[in-house]
């Protein structure tokens, strides 16, 4: 079912016509990826999984007549963010829940490595959170620096400046810095 | 003279991982979610991929017929001698009920001339200003049977309405304001809103909202 060679837009296609097939077969390709975005937005695998089930049935509304005019991520972006934080703002009204909650998990093979992803997760979560956002859509999601802006509803040059901005903080932290091959010494020097 | 940021298209590997390792981590979707949303998939979408009367060009056409031969019917019985007194009108009859809203709005028209020969030659004349569910009651504006817009509504009871943007159940011009406002504030929209489809979402769009909000019917509370 996942290895359907079928393009998005053919199954959207598909889906208009009323083929449940084809909507299985989208729902399987991105279900994980919006489980991933949500559970980024939360901290929370139950909020996760709640948001996926909120998202694919708004994404089932939207046929007979849906269109797609850009990757499915750029429209689902918007609809797995704002549901998930959705779910969680009721979520915290019934139970506060720890902020440190949303920092992921570091889980490495040795303690060099979970030094590292420490510092840089560090590093991540100080970012202003416009720029955190984009920095994570743009490496982790892998979207096109125009698909970000349609999902954020943002001018391209808004993202770009985002991106640079970041990058530029993650060239400068001591904690970070090694990762372009720039230690502290030679930065002292 | 500012330069454009530079492409960052050029993160080290060891980065790019690391930043994968943190914020993309597997999570696992509940078979209990699979099953609810393919099960709702199964429920709506045969149904649902009916055409929707909204979508229908001879729809919108017909509105446009309709709410054309309405208006000539007002211009002309406002232009008539007497009118606000008595007017000595025979009592309406039903006529033959048009199967198509083009054939309405050709009958409306002849309303205004106060005449209109069907085929048996008998004359019959109708009130100015009949609404059009007086004139045609088993077909509704759209031109569409009553029963099957009944039927349609089931069907779409559990989707949100097309025109429905803040989501209040009611179509009203709350709804054509904040998709203007949306509009003007370069938020992202979702295509669904090129509600006449012409690949754009701007204050074309609006006006179909307005247009339906402002129709003469009672507003369609949707849910």
């Amino acid at each position: 079912m996942s290895d359907d060679p079928r393009s998005d837009n053919d199954l959207v296609d598909a889906i208009n016509a009323g083929d449940v097939d084809a909507f299985e077969v989208l729902y399987r390709r991105y279900r994980e990826w919006a489980a991933r975005l949500a559970r980024r937005f939360t901290g929370s695998d139950d909020i996760a999984a709640d948001a996926v089930q909120d998202t694919f049935l708004y994404f089932l509304r939207q046929f007979p007549g849906f269109e797609l005019r850009a990757r499915l991520t750029t429209f689902l972006y918007p609809v797995v963010k704002h549901t998930a934080q959705g779910i969680q703002r009721k979520a915290r009204r019934a139970a506060p829940t720890n902020v440190d909650d949303v920092l992921p998990a570091i889980e490495a093979d040795n303690d060099t490595t979970v030094a590292r992803r420490s510092e840089l997760a560090a590093v991540i979560a100080a970012l202003p959170p416009t720029q955190h956002e984009t920095v994570l859509m743009r490496f982790v999601d892998g979207m096109a620096i125009s698909e970000i802006a349609i999902a954020l509803g943002v001018p391209t040059g808004t993202v770009k400046s985002r991106l640079h901005n970041a990058l530029a903080t993650l060239r400068e932290d001591p904690r970070t810095r090694s990762y372009f091959g720039r230690d502290e010494s030679s930065q002292s020097e | 003279m500012t330069l454009p940021p530079r492409q960052p298209d050029d993160l080290p590997e060891q980065l790019l991982d690391d930043l994968r390792a943190l914020h993309a981590p597997k999570v696992e979707v509940p078979p209990s979610v699979d099953e609810h949303i393919l099960a709702a998939a199964r429920r709506t979408l045969p149904v649902a991929t009916r055409t929707p009367w909204f979508r229908r060009p001879s729809a919108w056409g017909g509105i446009t017929a309709a709410a054309a031969a309405v208006g000539l019917a007002a211009v002309a019985w406002i232009a008539q001698p007497g009118v606000g007194g008595s007017r000595s009108t025979t009592t309406t009859t039903p006529r033959p009920f048009s199967e198509t809203t083009e054939e309405l709005a050709l009958a409306d028209e002849l309303s205004v001339l106060d005449r209109l020969d069907d085929s048996t030659n008998e004359t019959r004349e109708f009130s100015r200003g009949a609404s059009i569910a007086e004139v045609q009651p088993e077909a509704d504006m759209f031109g569409l049977p009553l029963a099957s817009r009944a039927a349609e509504r089931a069907d779409f009871a559990d989707a949100a309405h097309p025109l429905d943007y803040d989501g209040d159940g009611v179509i009203d011009i709350l709804d054509a304001f904040a998709l203007a406002r949306t509009i003007e504030t370069q938020v992202a929209i979702e295509p669904m809103w090129d509600l006449n489809g012409d690949g754009v979402i701007d204050d074309d769009d609006v006006v179909v909202i307005a247009q339906a909000a402002v129709r003469l019917e009672p507003r369609e509370v949707i849910r």
